[in-house]
């Protein structure tokens, strides 16, 4: 073994001329070059990877934000078509669905359907408002009906 | 991170100094792990350490043939920057380190393979052969130039080199000045270079 490295000391001396030293300068060179390429690589791999994120990111939010206007645009399509049976316009402020009553306060004026949204949301002649008890109630005229639901004709 | 202070400075020789720089492992961890981070301080460490003896095991597998190492040293030095792996134990980074420049010896031979219709038996690389083997041809190589040489030639490679003496003492014995003696030893580096990579393109026995 030690004659080994002996002779390695004579190798490295009979090979490391000034060709060989300006060799390995130049291949250096040529190594820290490609260090910092794969460097660059890397930090674009990581860029572009918070870039695909965000867009992911955004894209859930957007997908998320339009399910919601689809929601709106339903429960106004219904408004208007409540509208165009009875002939009459439907208040703004009337209850819609999924509408939950507000605490806190300051109250905003509360929701409310009159007597005429009320009757418009049905066909004529299914229900009237009747007193009972001394109290208004809407009275379905036909039972059946009531429960299944009535038949809409545009 | 300076690694200059912590590493033996001459990891440029063979199996012998395997345990001089396994002594340092946690310090090969940190070096193969900020050459992955892309630190070229350490890189340059590395390169410094393991240049010479990458090379020279090329130059084995390249039968003495400079153009060849050379060339087959670009590629693993490109690839050893580009892929390096997290070692801590000097014995693997080697074994990786050959079987890198192998690989790499081996592509080039496929290569012109493909470029010439015909080639020579001897040109066929040394797939099987182990890593030490490779480094011991060398050493067997100088060792058997040297026994070419003259007594007094030979003693003074070794006085120099081996020995380490200082050459203002090894001009006065030999009653020169000191620039003739450097110059003789610049000398006999050229014969010897020469004649190893001679011996190394002669050899028939892989």
């Amino acid at each position: 073994m030690k004659k080994n490295f002996d002779e390695s000391k004579l190798t490295n001396a009979a090979l490391t001329d000034e060709g060989w030293e300006a060799y390995r300068g130049q291949l250096r060179d040529e190594g820290l070059a490609a260090l910092r390429a794969k460097r660059l690589t890397r930090r674009w791999m990581s860029a572009a990877q918070i870039a695909a994120m965000l867009v992911v990111c955004g894209a859930v939010l957007w997908s998320l934000d339009g399910t919601k206007g689809i929601r709106n645009k339903q429960v106004a399509r219904n408004r208007d078509r409540i509208s165009n049976l009875s002939g009459l316009p439907v208040n703004s402020n009337t209850l819609r669905a999924g509408d939950r009553p507000r605490s806190g306060g300051q109250k905003p004026p509360l929701p409310y359907v009159t007597e005429e949204e009320m009757m418009a949301m049905f066909p004529k002649g299914s229900c009237v408002v009747a007193e009972v008890n001394g109290q208004k109630e809407l009275v379905f005229l036909d039972q059946r009906g009531a429960k299944e639901g009535f038949r809409v004709t545009e | 991170m300076s690694f200059e202070a912590s590493l033996p400075l001459s990891g440029e020789v063979l199996l012998p100094q395997r345990s001089d720089v396994a002594g340092s492992e946690p310090l090969l961890r940190k070096m193969t792990a900020a050459i992955r981070r892309g630190e070229k301080e350490a890189f340059t460490r590395f390169y410094h350490l393991y240049s010479l003896r990458l090379y020279k095991y090329l130059l084995v597998l390249a039968k003495g043939d400079e153009a060849e190492a050379r060339e087959v040293l670009q590629t693993v030095v490109v690839k050893m920057a580009k892929n390096m792996e997290l070692f801590d134990n000097e014995g693997r980074l080697w074994s990786w380190l050959s079987r890198l420049a192998r690989n790499a010896f081996v592509d080039r031979c496929r290569a012109r393979r493909r470029d010439r219709r015909f080639v020579a038996l001897e040109d066929l690389p040394l797939e099987l052969e182990e890593v030490a083997a490779v480094e011991d041809r060398l050493s067997h190589c100088v060792a058997r130039v040297l026994e070419g040489f003259a007594a007094e030639e030979s003693e003074l490679l070794r006085a120099a080199y081996i020995d380490e003496r200082p050459l203002q003492d090894l001009a006065d014995e030999a009653g020169q000045s000191y620039k003739a003696l450097e110059s003789r030893l610049g000398r006999l580096r050229r014969k010897l270079k020469e004649s190893l990579l001679k011996g190394l393109r002669d050899e028939k026995e892989l």
